[in-house]
């Protein structure tokens, strides 16, 4: 799990690329984005799980978001980019859909 | 002569220069939104504000200004309680913003990258580019 707090702006999305790139990599099968705390992200950041996601679906993995607040979804959902990254209420039950899919 | 487009008069600006980097182009931010926060706007128009300004800013330091250290970025502003109006101008070359992809197409989802300027045109009541393209104005009418 990948936990994103406070303000994800421009200086720091070469970190979120960084983290789930190497997560990825690293052939984690599920990495679940924690967002109850985040608020505020954009394109930069959102560019920045989009490489993780790239590099996951390399490797057959997975990145889901997990509790995103109303402004994050929105912004998820204006992009598309929550065609590609599932959202669920919490991090449980990001887990039980994927125990549900295996 | 300014190439900017004719408009309605904007309320005087206040204008700050920074250098061309990430760091440098948090300055105005803060200014902005202390500013726009003052002016009792919501936070759905503070997040949209700093999300417009980020990308903005965001743009002119890659894009229109490459990346040169040497460069510089012109921001002027305006916040009254019934509007905000931030301008951003780069020393590039400019471009055609008409010509940026459409990024919620399937086939430009999972770029890592183009989704600035939807997202300023989203959030924003008004986003123009002056001619040349190295410029954005953009207007924010508060909704409260």
């Amino acid at each position: 799990m990948v936990r994103m707090s406070g303000s994800c702006t421009m200086e720091v999305s070469s970190q979120i690329r960084h983290c789930l790139v190497g997560l990825a990599q690293d052939h984690v099968p599920l990495i679940i984005v924690e967002m109850r705390d985040l608020d505020f992200i954009d394109s930069n950041g959102l560019g920045g799980m989009v490489a993780g996601h790239l590099r996951a679906r390399h490797h057959h993995g997975t990145i889901c978001v997990a509790n995103p607040s109303a402004a994050v979804r929105e912004l998820l959902e204006l992009t598309r980019l929550s065609q590609i990254f599932p959202s669920f209420p919490d991090v449980e039950s990001a887990l039980a859909a994927r125990a549900g899919s295996d | 002569m300014s190439d900017a487009p004719r408009r309605t008069a904007d309320e005087p600006m206040k204008e700050i220069v920074v250098r061309n980097n990430l760091a440098a182009a948090k300055l105005p931010e803060e200014k902005i939104l202390a500013d726009v926060t003052a002016a009792g706007y919501g936070e759905e128009d503070i997040f949209a504000i700093k999300l417009s300004l980020e990308e903005a800013m965001t743009n002119a330091v890659r894009h229109g200004n490459r990346n040169d250290p040497t460069k510089h970025i012109v921001v002027r502003y305006s916040v009254t309680p019934q509007r905000t109006v931030i301008c951003v101008r780069d020393e590039g070359l400019g471009f055609h913003p008409e010509l940026v992809p459409d990024c919620t197409l399937p086939e430009y989802i999972e770029r890592p990258c183009g989704r600035g300027i939807m997202l300023m045109r989203a959030y924003m009541t008004e986003v123009e580019y002056n001619e040349n393209g190295n410029e954005v104005r953009m207007v924010k009418v508060n909704q409260r």
